[in-house]
């Protein structure tokens, strides 16, 4: 729980940095379905924290309390079911960061239409988002497969 | 056991979505939503202040770099200016000192905490409150023009309505000619000069103040300048859409004018 804070908080920063939070990586969804998919054990825990985290990230930059823990909850469990209904040789780092990306984009998409952008800067913020949303998966896919390796010895 | 740990792990995935939904009911309704926003704001300020003074002082270098040209040439204006109110303030010494006492001791300068993307041109949250000595219906000013009100007021934040506003109505008048008329927002980022009746002899660039006859805020704040583009109504009216002294869309920062210098 204290990563999903500290992770919370880092993102929080970043926003602040960043004078918002749309070209700010979605690094607190990234750790939840690491978490999710990775930490079968505590996915109720997962769940309740991704929960609160959207929650209180909608408070503090939306205004539309909600909108983030829907969409993040929501993506937390279509991986996790789409994991689950694969078998174990089936589960890649590959199809991590590819869930990861797509979590990813889709929350930064609803964020961007509700913030109420025309279609033209919408696809140019989102073009833009995946220069550094790629490079972030990648180091963070490369971490994972690391510790995941570390663990299987 | 598989199933039943999968079906556990639905329940509690399905519980939160169903919560998300429930408060996204609220979120038509802003009054309800004003007291959690500033908690949190207020709770998330003391990890956010290095990050907020770091993004101030980062945009502030920025604006240094890529703007010095202009900025020089705004320092020769402000030199020039500086002169000539220098001269003015020894002619009416006594008067303009006072006055500018009183103005430096009653602007505080405060940050901008929070602006919701549904309410962006309606209101913003300041990190200025009851303790500052802000009062409901403090003028709020950027760039020395107006940006808005504040409405709630609480201890350490305050909820400011914007010019942009549409429900905001500020009395106002032209400074050249003494027209009076009502400035009022649209909601979608303009801001309109309203009700001046037809055939007055008014061009671009004319400027707008808050009027004498306000109640809700004092005479004199600057609003901005009269632009090229009107609407004439129906009933004999031309409204006249204002250029901002204030950058609505890039609010940061803000001062507030608290009630003592009034």
């Amino acid at each position: 729980m204290l990563s999903g804070l500290a992770v919370w908080l880092f993102q929080d920063l970043f926003s602040v940095l960043a004078s918002g939070p749309l070209m700010v990586p979605e690094a607190f969804l990234l750790l939840m379905l690491y978490r999710a998919l990775y930490r079968a054990e505590s996915f109720p825990a997962t769940v309740w924290s991704t929960f609160a985290g959207g929650v209180v990230f909608d408070l503090r930059w939306v205004g539309f309390p909600g909108v983030t823990s829907f969409l993040t909850v929501a993506v937390l469990l279509v991986c996790r079911w789409l994991w689950l209904t694969l078998p174990v040789s089936g589960r890649t780092i590959g199809l991590t960061a590819f869930f990861f990306w797509s979590g990813q984009t889709l929350v930064s998409l609803a964020r961007l239409i509700l913030w109420g952008l025309p279609r033209m800067d919408i696809l140019r913020i989102l073009l833009m988002q995946q220069g550094y949303f790629l490079p972030v998966i990648g180091i963070v896919c490369v971490f994972i497969a690391h510790l995941e390796r570390k663990q299987d010895v | 056991m598989r199933l039943r740990t999968l079906g556990t792990d639905w329940f509690h995935g399905l519980v939160a979505l169903v919560l998300s939904v429930l408060l996204l009911a609220f979120a038509p309704h802003r009054e309800l939503l004003r007291e959690p926003v500033t908690f949190v704001a207020a709770v998330l300020s003391y990890p956010e202040a290095p990050a907020v003074a770091l993004g101030s002082a980062f945009r502030r270098g920025t604006a240094w770099f890529s703007e010095r040209t202009t900025l020089l040439d705004r320092l020769r204006f402000l030199e020039r200016e500086n002169e000539r109110l220098g001269l003015a303030t020894h002619v009416a010494n006594a008067h303009v000192q006072a006055a500018k006492r009183q103005l430096d001791s009653a602007l505080g300068d405060s940050q901008v905490v929070f602006r919701a993307p549904h309410a962006w041109w309606t209101e913003i949250l300041i990190d200025k409150g009851l303790k500052d000595g802000v009062r409901s219906g403090t003028p709020v000013l950027q760039n020395g023009s107006l940006v808005g009100r504040t409405t709630v007021v609480e201890n350490s934040f305050s909820w400011v309505e914007l010019v942009t506003s549409s429900s905001l109505m500020v009395p106002a008048v032209i400074e050249e000619t003494r027209d009076l008329g009502v400035v009022a927002g649209d909601g979608q980022g303009g801001v309109w000069l309203l009700f001046i009746p037809e055939g007055r002899s008014l061009v671009p660039g004319m400027t707008v103040s808050t009027a004498m006859i306000s109640e809700i805020l004092p005479p004199g704040i600057p609003i901005g300048r009269l632009s090229e583009q009107k609407k004439r109504s129906e009933e004999g009216f031309v409204s006249y859409r204002l250029e901002t002294g204030a950058s609505l869309s890039l609010l940061y920062s803000v001062s507030v004018l608290r009630p003592k210098a009034r």
